[in-house]
């Protein structure tokens, strides 16, 4: 309340690891059948160079380097607990050639111009 | 940083401008609307009062809706799609395990997201649309729901709940 009197509730907070579990959350979201017709809507094309702002771990970025022939995906963080789980993942899964996760702002983008074919994102606005 | 020509696409989870509740089952019925009376209101004052401001969008848009920084970003061939993701633990293509993991998992991000505004927002929010009062009643009453769901793992799985996912996905073309 307003005086203070009731904080919320720190049990929230126990065993914390948010990337850990929007990757589960994450994981159920989109059904394969789906998948395909994702990539349309984004926009992936094959042999493609993909740009994920704001990826936490990495899943989309890892979705579609699964899911488009010869996709070169990059994602895009400043969460360096989710990108380190992400790395892992990518190495997990066999996909280091095709995703490159990298520690940055989406305010002070380190890429130059004209660099990507597809620039996406997932929740991040 | 797109090439001429190239896309630039954003999946938008518009359960967060508020037409659908993200949690369906049988948990009290009166405090489902209420967290979903709360969480859109939250949710407008947020998009409104904060999230315009980091992101420079244009304060007087109400909606606070990217739609319209697509066009005026100048991108062209705009289209603009959806998905409804449901998640159930009692769907039988989850092993049993996963469907309990599911469950806490996605209790608890729903009860972080709002822990995570207080921390930070909860001064502006307040002075912006969303009383204070208002806020610590949301995270309780979330609260008490994440603990009934998950205090019994059998219980999501037996009671047929399910969880949406609202997505929109929307693209559009540089010229």
């Amino acid at each position: 309340m307003s005086d203070g009197s009731k904080e919320p509730k720190e049990t929230a907070r126990s065993g914390y690891f948010e990337g850990e579990r929007l990757e589960l959350v994450w994981r159920f979201a989109y059904r394969p059948e789906f998948v395909p017709l994702l990539m349309d809507y984004l926009g992936v094309l094959p042999q493609s160079n993909v740009l994920e702002v704001g990826c936490g771990t990495g899943f989309l970025s890892r979705l579609i380097a699964k899911s488009v022939d010869g996709v070169q995906a990059t994602g895009l963080d400043t969460d360096r607990a989710s990108l380190e789980l992400g790395r892992a993942l990518v190495a997990a899964e066999d996909l280091e050639d095709h995703v490159k996760l990298i520690s940055g702002s989406a305010f002070e983008l380190p890429f130059p111009d004209e660099h990507f074919d597809t620039v996406t994102s997932q929740t991040l606005l | 940083m797109v090439k001429r020509g190239g896309i630039v696409s954003a999946i938008l989870c518009f359960c967060h401008s508020g037409n659908l509740p993200t949690y369906h089952g049988r948990y009290l019925e009166e405090e489902n609307h209420r967290i979903d009376y709360l969480n859109l209101k939250l949710t407008r004052a947020f998009r409104v009062s904060i999230r315009s401001r980091i992101l420079g969008f244009d304060h007087e848009v109400l909606s606070a809706d990217v739609f319209p920084q697509f066009s005026k970003l100048g991108l062209v061939d705009i289209e603009i799609n959806g998905h409804l993701g449901v998640v159930s633990p009692s769907d039988s293509r989850l092993n049993p395990s996963d469907a309990a993991a599911y469950s806490v998992a996605r209790s608890q991000n729903d009860l972080d997201a709002l822990t995570r505004l207080w921390d930070r927002h909860v001064d502006e929010l307040d002075s912006d649309g969303f009383p204070r009062e208002e806020f610590d009643e949301l995270i309780t009453l979330t609260q008490d729901r994440h603990e009934y769901l998950t205090a019994n793992p059998h219980r999501s799985r037996q009671m047929g709940e399910v969880f949406s996912q609202p997505l929109l996905i929307m693209r559009g073309t540089r010229p």
